[in-house]
């Protein structure tokens, strides 16, 4: 079966004002569907910039990026913004919820911003997927009216709101006290479970055995890959 | 407080475009109210100069010529400055382009000792026998040193040469009178009219602002001697009404851009402000104290107003001198060249100094007494108002919702927003509405008359009514006579000279032209006036009696039934009869059948050639109509500078909403893209916004402009035409601005945002 996701000779610099800094160097990445994967690494070792690329919010110098059949770098800003509304949810360290539409709302923008779904199925799936993070009670509440925890969940709902193949998280437990950071990644496990795959950024520790593949980055490369 | 300012001097070099639209704001503010400011008080100073220069009268005396000797008793008095013999009559007199126009001849004792109403060579020699010389402002229909015809009523035509120019100040611009005034000697006077047996003189006091009670116990005490005495207007310009037209509308549009230029200011403020409230927690977080920072943004806030200062004070100080020049040219003044009093300047330099400070207290108030915590965390977060819960359920659309929760998410910068919008766009309506209204009167008015020509003669017969009447164009013809009326004073007026003109019974004025009451062919010496006496006489009442003195020297009750709009006539009294008076045709009122503009002009100049010595003057709507017009010109240029520098500060205004509400949500951008939505429906989300301010301000600006066009109306017509002018609203100009508006934004805005948009979704979140 071909991987979900393929990356070969990818190469990715930033233009700094002291020179060229590379971000990412040769990197070769493959994921199966339904795997859950964690990319973890130091501060600056290309994480963040790998899962852009998996999110196709940003484009390699060099290489492939093959996802969902896709090579990213033939598409254009607008092709690459619909694939990612069909194909892809992100979760943001910082949540990034619309601060003028209720929780519910910003589940339905999603899905009416991308407009994969059939519209009547719009309403019941958001309030849905607000049952399955565990806010049906909050649904109407507004961003600022919710504590972090919630505001994470709601985004990860909201991720989820067009039925995407791949989840993406950067840093998803990164801004939230450990009991809070516990339950977003129990609700992150229970997506995996239903089929989902999975790839999260983080820099704290974790127990390998809990995930399909763990990648450590080190100055934008891959130095460690367990299965 | 230097780490700070240096501080917030760095953050200004971050934002240049910012600041730099800022500053452009507070001097454009700063230009627009000096402007006004100084064009009011130079206008003012250059009328007031100009007029008390000219020495005006303070009494007009009317005596026999064979009792002069009561004019040598009067200038014994101690109280008496110049009592000065000054004769008036009216002819016509052939233009460069071999036109009859109407003359007003001022015949002079002494031109080289003027003491009452005065007015200066500017051009050539006094006059001497058989010379004329004119006003300066009458050089575009005769020059000096060409050769004139003139034509006194029943006379033959004369030739004379003019001598010079002159400037009088108390006169109008010929182009806006249609009349041309002239000057000559006593000598030459009595040449031209040897049979005049009454003599007319104007008498100054040495007070030079006498009261009004002095001056009526003068007038009844010259009067028990058989001289009839009427006393002008106290301090009032024979052109007072443009002059107060122009001050109201001054003032008024002043006040309004003042309130624009304080909420465009406001706004300003406010956007800049919202950024800094994350920065004033930093700087409170790592130890500055509050009076530091708040000593900080007030240096900020000062040095603003300091630029607005320097750059828009002098702005309006010679946009302001340019406009009183301007009026001073429409008005026949010379503008008065010295500099305005250090004083004079205090006032807008302290308003527009304090107006940053003021405005910007609350906010930065707001900012610094944010808590060092609320204000890290009010980043990337709104504060949705509670009414908005009512609102979720009102609109299905979840996009639609987005798009109004983000606009109503601006709180006070929305509605300065939309205050600036509505009051720009209001204005500007308001001008186009006060000058179609005008129009439309005005065309409705002369639609409406029952006569298309008015004829002044020295006389007609009845012989000579029949051959007018026989001219093919010629409907009817009305002759009216004239009776000389002086009506008694009362405590609201004094003493005052009515020419009463008699109408025939068969003549009724169209019922559209009535204010009050109507004629009454009932009663006799039943009389009824237009708006412009009314306006004299201190708006007396129908029904009211008005004593007065007829030429036979009988006083007579004078039961006043009506009130009529009458558009460019002076102040006038009519009635079908009065008892002693004769029938004397002074002129003739022609209805005619064909009323197309070239059809009236064959016409007139067929019944001028008709009449030859016997016209006095001839006249048709279409000109009425076009000295209305050049008497409003000022007025209307006003609104039009006025209107187009509000439009102009609207737009400024929203320039700096769209940039800052743009530059606040680039995050939210980034996320919509993230979220997998193309530049092109973000585009339209965004536009769903402007849509809505737009749609907002101009649904709140139509109504408030029609408001402020009724009362507009109201008080202009007051104080130009003693009419209120009726309400219509242009909605084709209306809709053309509003075009206009969206048209100007979509090209500002679109190609702004549509270069946000371009970049990485990446990119935009990180910002």
């Amino acid at each position: 079966m071909a991987p979900l996701v393929h990356l070969a000779r990818v190469n990715k610099t930033y233009q700094a004002l002291a020179g060229p800094v590379p971000a990412l160097q040769q990197l070769d990445l493959s994921i199966k569907a339904g795997e859950h994967v964690v990319i973890t690494g130091k501060s600056g070792s290309g994480k963040s910039t790998l899962l852009n690329l998996l999110a196709g919010l940003d484009q390699p110098d060099s290489g492939e990026v093959n996802i969902v059949n896709t090579s990213l770098p033939e598409l254009n800003e607008a092709e690459l913004a619909l694939w990612r509304g069909q194909h892809v949810g992100i979760v943001f360290q910082f949540y990034h919820l619309f601060p003028t539409l209720t929780a519910l709302d910003n589940i339905l923008f999603a899905m009416e911003l991308v407009n994969c779904l059939p519209k009547v199925e719009h309403q019941d799936r958001a309030e849905s997927l607000l049952e399955q993070v565990g806010l049906a009670a909050k649904a109407n509440k507004f961003p600022n009216e919710l504590s972090g925890g919630e505001q994470q969940r709601i985004a990860i709902a909201r991720a989820m709101a067009n039925d995407p193949l791949i989840l993406l998280a950067d840093e998803p437990t990164g801004n939230l006290d450990t009991h809070t950071g516990q339950q977003i990644k129990q609700l992150f496990s229970s997506f995996h479970q239903r089929g989902k795959t999975l790839i999260t950024v983080t820099h704290e520790t974790i127990n390998a055995s809990a995930y399909d593949q763990v990648i450590t980055l080190v100055d934008g490369r891959i130095v460690s890959k367990a299965d | 407080m230097k780490a700070i300012l240096k501080k917030l001097r760095r953050d200004i070099g971050k934002t240049k475009g910012q600041a730099a639209l800022s500053l452009l704001a507070i001097i454009i503010t700063v230009w627009g109210v000096s402007t006004v400011y100084y064009g009011y008080w130079m206008t003012e100073r250059d009328f007031r100069v100009n007029f008390d220069q000219s020495l005006p009268s303070h009494m007009n005396l009317v005596l026999d010529t064979s009792d002069i000797k009561a004019i040598d008793a009067l200038i014994e008095r101690p109280e008496i400055k110049a009592i000065e013999r000054r004769e008036s009559f009216m002819a016509r007199v052939k233009d460069r382009d071999g036109d009859w126009m109407p003359i007003l001849i001022f015949a002079v004792a002494d031109f080289t000792r003027l003491q009452v109403n005065t007015f200066t060579l500017e051009r050539g020699n006094w006059p001497s026998l058989g010379d004329f010389a004119i006003e300066r402002k009458s050089s575009g229909f005769l020059g000096a040193g060409e050769e004139i015809e003139v034509q006194l009523p029943g006379k033959d035509v004369q030739r004379f040469s003019i001598a010079s120019y002159t400037h009088d100040p108390r006169l109008p611009s010929a182009r806006m009178d249609r009349i041309i005034y002239g000057y000559v000697t006593l000598d030459t006077y009595r040449s031209l009219r040897p049979d005049r047996s009454h003599a007319n003189y104007l008498l100054r006091l040495k007070d030079q602002q006498p009261s009004q009670g002095d001056l009526e116990r003068l007038a009844q005490e010259i009067q028990t001697k058989g001289v009839a005495a009427e006393i002008p207007p106290l301090g009032e310009h024979p052109h007072q009404n443009v002059i107060d037209a122009v001050s109201v509308l001054q003032l008024g549009l002043g006040v309004i851009l003042a309130i624009l230029g304080i909420t465009l200011l406001s706004l300003i403020l406010l956007l800049w402000m919202l950024p800094q409230v994350r920065e004033v927690a930093l700087m409170k977080a790592i130890g500055a104290s509050t009076r530091n920072i708040r000593q900080a943004y007030q240096v900020l806030l000062l040095l603003a107003g300091l630029i607005g200062i320097v750059f828009g004070l002098p702005l309006g100080y010679l946009s302001g001198r340019f406009f009183s020049h301007f009026i001073a040219f429409t008005q026949n003044f010379d503008p008065v060249e010295g500099a305005l009093s250090f004083m004079m300047h205090l006032p807008i330099a302290l308003g527009c100094l304090s107006i940053p400070l003021l405005i910007g207290w609350r906010p930065i108030s707001r900012a610094i007494s944010t808590s060092s915590i609320q204000g890290l965390r009010s980043v990337f977060t709104g504060l949705p108002r509670k009414g908005l819960y009512v609102l979720q359920w009102l609109f299905p659309s979840v996009i639609f919702r987005y798009s109004l929760n983000s606009f109503l998410k601006n709180g006070a910068r929305l509605v300065f927003s939309v205050i600036l919008l509505v009051l720009g766009l209001a204005l500007f309506f308001v001008g186009s509405n006060l000058q179609y209204a005008l129009k439309q009167d005005t065309q409705q008015y002369f639609a409406a008359s029952t006569y298309h020509l008015s004829i002044g003669v020295d006389y007609a017969d009845r012989e000579l009514l029949s051959t007018v009447e026989e001219l093919g164009n010629v409907a009817r013809v009305w002759p009216i006579s004239q009776a000389q009326l002086y009506l008694e004073a009362t405590p609201k007026i004094h003493e005052k000279a009515i020419r009463l003109q008699l109408i025939p019974r068969d003549h009724s004025f169209d019922s559209g032209y009535w204010i009050a009451g109507e004629e009454d062919r009932s009663c006799a010496d039943c009389v009824w006036i237009n708006q412009g006496l009314a306006h004299e006489l201190g708006e007396p009442m129908v029904g009211q009696i008005l004593q007065a003195k007829g030429e036979d020297g009988k006083m007579r009750g004078l039961k006043l039934t009506g009130i009529l709009k009458e558009l460019a006539v002076g102040p006038t009294m009519y009635a079908y009869s009065m008892e002693g008076a004769k029938p004397n045709t002074r002129a003739l009122w022609i209805q005619l059948r064909n009323r197309e503009p070239d059809a009236i002009a064959q016409t007139q100049v067929a019944i001028e050639e008709l009449l030859g010595q016997g016209l006095l003057w001839s006249t048709n709507g279409e000109e009425k109509l076009e000295m209305l017009r050049a008497h409003l010109q000022p007025t209307f240029l006003i609104l039009k500078a006025i209107g187009g520098l509000t439009i102009g500060m609207g737009l400024l205004g929203l320039a700096l909403l769209i940039n800052i509400n743009i530059q606040e949500r680039q995050k939210e951008i980034g996320m919509l893209k993230a979220l997998g939505t193309g530049a092109g429906k973000i585009s339209r989300l965004l536009l769903q916004e402007m849509a809505i301010l737009n749609g907002l301000g101009i649904l709140l600006a139509i109504p408030l402009a029609c408001l402020i066009s009724v009362e507009m109306g109201r008080l202009l017509g007051a104080t130009l035409l003693h009419v209120a002018i009726p309400f219509h609203a242009d909605w084709i100009r209306m809709g053309m601005s509003i075009t206009l508006l969206l048209g100007f934004q979509w090209i500002v805005w679109f190609p702004y945002v549509r270069n946000k948009i371009r970049r990485s979704s990446i990119d935009l979140i990180r910002t």
